[in-house]
């Protein structure tokens, strides 16, 4: 079944805000809104291919795609008096991954995640959490995060690499950290 | 400094930019305090992200995400303005009955600077689980708050504190944060 196919119910907003949480952007996808559903997948596409490429070691489009269908389809049974939205979605994205590893693996004991994989950060909730929260932020400053620490770059050498001054690279460094943070609370706030 | 400058400039203290104004705003605002903590988090997710090959010693913030804040206590002893001849000393913290409940080793850290590991265990969790470890200070012998910790379910923690190398720290002791006048432990 394709995205597309699903995606037939009328949109009661046509535009949802960048600000809304992933709780409220799972209540509107219960509804039926594409826009909310774009949103949410925008947020958490990382992290749903992560985790699937943690669990499969291998190609992880399909499993993606399959999680993001179940999303559209169970968005209305996630309850946030039960735990976060991107607990559900990292349970759920899980769930796919290895109901999907089941069907091309029939040992079901090499399917249960080793303790490498459950290491993982991909496969914590605050690590699948994470490439949603960079997805919200602005390009320069998860640009600037990324490269100081995926890249291990310092801050002058972000500034030359990106011909900004020093003080810009800092100040994004900052806002984007703190934007981090801030959206870090309100997740483990709900 | 304003609240929202030293806000802005949280950050600065993942990468060791320690700031005595930045420090001095912290240790009395909770809503820094808050942010500190969960700015923490994200510095430690991204470095866990971060290729291992490429994973370099940064300053950790997991004290304090156990303790929560403990930049209250360097902004308390960033105040302090003596200069500090001792090397290293361990204190036993023990309750009226005799049981060590925390031990502290303070050690200089650099010219500076000493800082003061506490590891504390079996502390009560009741009536508050955030406590404050105190000291008195060499000259007038008022009280000092050394720092903030919070303890888990079981009353264990480890926080580490900064002290500006300035003083002798003679007896060390700990009280509920919302009880001060309650000693629980001490040296």
């Amino acid at each position: 079944m394709s995205l597309q196919s699903l995606k037939t119910r009328a949109d009661p907003a046509s535009v949802v805000a960048d600000a809304a949480s992933d709780a409220e952007l799972l209540r509107a996808v219960a509804d039926g809104s594409d826009a909310a559903f774009e949103e949410l997948r925008h947020r958490y596409r990382r992290a749903v291919e992560r985790t699937c490429r943690s669990i499969l070691r291998g190609s992880a489009e399909d499993c993606a795609q399959e999680a993001f269908v179940r999303i559209w389809q169970k968005a209305r049974l996630f309850d946030p008096r039960r735990g976060s939205a991107a607990a559900w979605l990292l349970t759920l994205t899980r769930n796919v991954a290895y109901n999907l590893g089941a069907k091309k693996e029939p040992e079901p004991r090499e399917l249960v995640p080793t303790d490498a994989q459950a290491e993982d950060p991909g496969l914590s909730v605050d690590g699948f959490w994470l490439d949603a929260g960079l997805a919200r932020l602005e390009p320069h400053e998860r640009q600037v995060i990324e490269l100081a620490y995926f890249a291990d770059l310092s801050q002058t050498q972000i500034a030359d690499r990106l011909g900004v001054p020093l003080g810009t690279v800092k100040s994004w460094t900052r806002r984007g950290l703190n934007h981090l943070a801030t959206l870090l609370g309100e997740e483990t706030s709900r | 400094m304003t609240h929202d400058l030293a806000y802005e400039r949280l950050t600065d203290l993942l990468f060791d930019r320690d700031d005595p104004d930045l420090l001095g705003h912290v240790g009395n605002c909770h809503v820094c305090q808050r942010q500190l903590f969960l700015l923490s988090r994200v510095d430690r997710l991204l470095r866990q992200r971060r290729p291992r090959t490429r994973r370099r010693t940064r300053r950790s913030l997991e004290p304090l995400a156990i303790a929560a804040v403990t930049a209250a206590a360097i902004a308390v002893a960033v105040a302090l303005p003596q200069r500090h001849e001792a090397a290293s000393a361990r204190f036993a913290l023990k309750t009226d009955g005799g049981s060590i409940v925390a031990r502290a080793q303070v050690q200089r850290s650099d010219a500076e600077n000493e800082s003061v590991a506490l590891v504390a265990e079996g502390l009560p969790t009741q009536p508050s689980d955030t406590y404050l470890l105190w000291t008195q200070g060499s000259d007038d012998g008022e009280p000092l708050v050394v720092g903030r910790f919070m303890v888990n379910h079981t009353g264990a923690c480890r926080a580490r504190f900064n002290l500006p190398g300035t003083r002798h720290p003679g007896r060390f002791w700990i009280t509920p944060s919302t009880q001060p006048a309650a000693i629980v432990a001490s040296t």
